[in-house]
């Protein structure tokens, strides 16, 4: 009898620490990927980093960084990462961030879009999981901006660990009441304040978030942020955008290119308000780029090549 | 006393399972202070945009029920309503464009790097809707986006404006290799068209005003007063929804599209 009771105790702790390791290590590396152990660069070896479908293995994607000297190194190797996602990847300072599809919605409704970090040293954590999500990296690291689909609208910040550090509802974000979601733009280069967009309203407003003090500026927009043809600089508080329509579908874009509608370049700074016109053309796009904080890059409307303007 | 080590025993396991459970959640305190400094001073609230040589939303309704009552003089209507509806097409699925599945997903080609399906898809899952109407249930918003026919990765999405986002008809409606027809009715030239559309069975694709770009819905109700829709925009099984009173009753009609067929 008393041999049952020893035996019994033993094989209660040992399924208990068995049991409880797995749950553990499931939590943390789940569905792992292979780090590239041979790697051994340093980021100043690296120009950038990017996304590409592994050769040999379909559904493989390998995490690979162009280097300085024009190689190109893989990472890493995951079988799982959210290669449709819009902006699936970032690289900051030897760290990359990369968003993972864990479980199939189609046949697991538990399935999650995990954010996780891989460094140059093998190193991997998550720091965030939930359906549905986006993200930005601040330049120094110490923020990033999470949206996921669980909270429309809402826009919140984790610090570096993954611990959740403050959270925006969207009406705190946006102007409009009609607002029904929000976007996120960048950061400043200095990790000071992030930038982004509240859209389906009557107009769209653009709202600035100071991480010092987590306050938000709310400003309302005059132009039209649905149709890809501006750009934000958050480090002087200005954006350079046109007045080109956005289009329900390929016909209406036609249409609108054979038409003889004047379309007009502005920048503008939030702070200030201060508005000019920088290039007007018949029925076209610019492409604006900021290609620093005095210079702006545009496609020429007459000429259809690159133009630049000097603040 | 063994008994008691197996009480003890079985508590730990129990402790050992609880401390790897809230190991999951560890990331997840949130800290939600409110100091938030608004800019009150900001304006607000253009109506939204107008359309030159178009109609409102409200006014489409307005004309729906004068078009009802006409009937329901002519004896067209004998039997009026069915458990309320005047027309009623069955719509087998509902897309929402906000679909945690699908909501970043990028869009067509995607070349300006910021195309979404959350932003930029209503039209997209109209047009899925659609299909799902037409037998291909299979065919979902992000199949359609991904639909590769003919050479191109974006079948249904015309490569070779801005950034590719944008769908291309009647490419979008040829899946899995079928020609459709289809209508094109711009601003307020195919009103009469929809309640005609609806008494055949046909669901009408309508184009709004909205912001500072267009949305997308599907008509494919009229209960005597007012047009329904399933809306994109909205959530996950919530996208039927009357188009009055809801922030739709004085926006613009950009045009009116029926999908499938002529008129």
């Amino acid at each position: 009898m008393k041999t049952i009771y020893i035996f019994s105790i033993i094989l209660i702790l040992a399924t208990g620490l068995i049991v409880g390791f797995a749950v553990s290590k499931n939590n943390n590396e789940i569905q792992a990927g292979t780090i590239n152990s041979q790697t051994k660069l340093s980021v100043s070896d690296i120009k950038n980093v990017s996304l590409k479908s592994n050769v040999s293995n379909t559904g493989i994607t390998d995490i690979v960084a162009q280097l300085n000297n024009g190689d190109v190194q893989t990472i890493a190797t995951y079988n799982d990462i959210y290669v449709d996602h819009y902006h699936p990847i970032e690289y900051l300072n030897g760290d990359v961030y990369v968003i993972r599809r864990i479980g199939d919605p189609e046949v697991d409704s538990g399935w999650t879009d995990q954010l996780w970090k891989i460094g140059l040293d093998g190193s991997e954590v998550m720091l965030y999981a939930e359906q549905g999500i986006d993200f930005r990296v601040s330049s120094d690291e110490q923020y990033i901006a999470i949206a996921d689909s669980t909270a429309i609208g809402q826009v919140f910040f984790i610090n570096k660990d993954g611990v959740k550090v403050k959270s925006f509802l969207l009406n705190q974000l946006a102007i409009d009441p009609d607002a029904k979601d929000s976007e996120m733009y960048s950061w400043s280069n200095d990790g000071k304040s992030f930038w982004g967009g509240v859209y389906f309203a009557n107009q769209e407003d653009i709202f600035q978030i100071s991480v010092d003090d987590w306050t938000v500026q709310k400003f309302a927009f005059d132009g039209n942020l649905h149709n890809h043809d501006w750009d934000l600089n958050p480090d002087i508080n200005s954006i350079v955008y046109s007045d080109y329509p956005s289009f329900g579908d390929a016909t209406d874009a036609e249409d609108f290119d054979n038409s003889t509608t004047v379309t007009h370049l502005y920048l503008a700074n939030f702070i200030t308000g201060e508005k000019r016109t920088i290039d007007t053309a018949v029925a076209k796009s610019y492409q604006p780029k900021w290609i620093s904080s005095t210079e702006i890059q545009y496609s020429d409307p007459t000429m259809g090549e690159l133009k630049s303007y000097f603040l | 006393m063994l008994r008691k080590l197996t009480i003890l025993a079985s508590l730990l396991f129990v402790f050992g399972l609880m401390i790897a459970t809230v190991g999951c959640d560890s990331a997840d305190k949130t800290v939600n202070s409110d100091s938030v400094v608004l800019n009150d001073d900001a304006t607000n609230h253009d109506p939204p945009d107008y359309v030159e040589g178009s109609i409102t939303i409200d006014s489409l309704n307005v004309l729906a029920r004068a078009r009802y009552e006409e009937d329901l003089q002519n004896g067209t209507f004998a039997a009026a309503k069915t458990n309320g509806w005047v027309f009623n097409i069955n719509m087998p699925s509902f897309y929402s464009q906000i679909e945690p599945v699908w909501k970043n997903k990028a869009l067509g080609y995607n070349k300006c790097g910021n195309s979404t399906i959350g932003r930029y898809g209503c039209h997209l899952c109209c047009v899925a809707m659609m299909y799902a109407k037409w037998g291909y249930s299979n065919l979902k918003p992000p199949n359609l986006d991904d639909w590769s026919h003919n050479g191109w990765s974006h079948y249904a999405f015309f490569y070779y404006k801005d950034c590719g986002d944008l769908i291309q008809i009647p490419q979008a409606l040829e899946y899995p290799a079928i020609s459709r027809d289809y209508s094109y009715y711009p601003k307020a030239t195919g009103y009469d068209k929809i309640y005609t559309a609806l008494s055949r069975g046909w669901p009408v694709i309508i184009e709004i005003a909205y912001g500072t770009g267009s949305h997308f819905m599907v008509i494919y109700a009229f209960d005597g007063a007012r047009y329904w829709v399933l809306d994109p925009l909205r959530p996950p099984g919530q996208g039927a929804i009357s188009l009055w009173g809801t922030g739709y009753n004085s926006r613009y009609i950009k045009s009116i599209r029926i999908y499938g067929h002529h008129l």
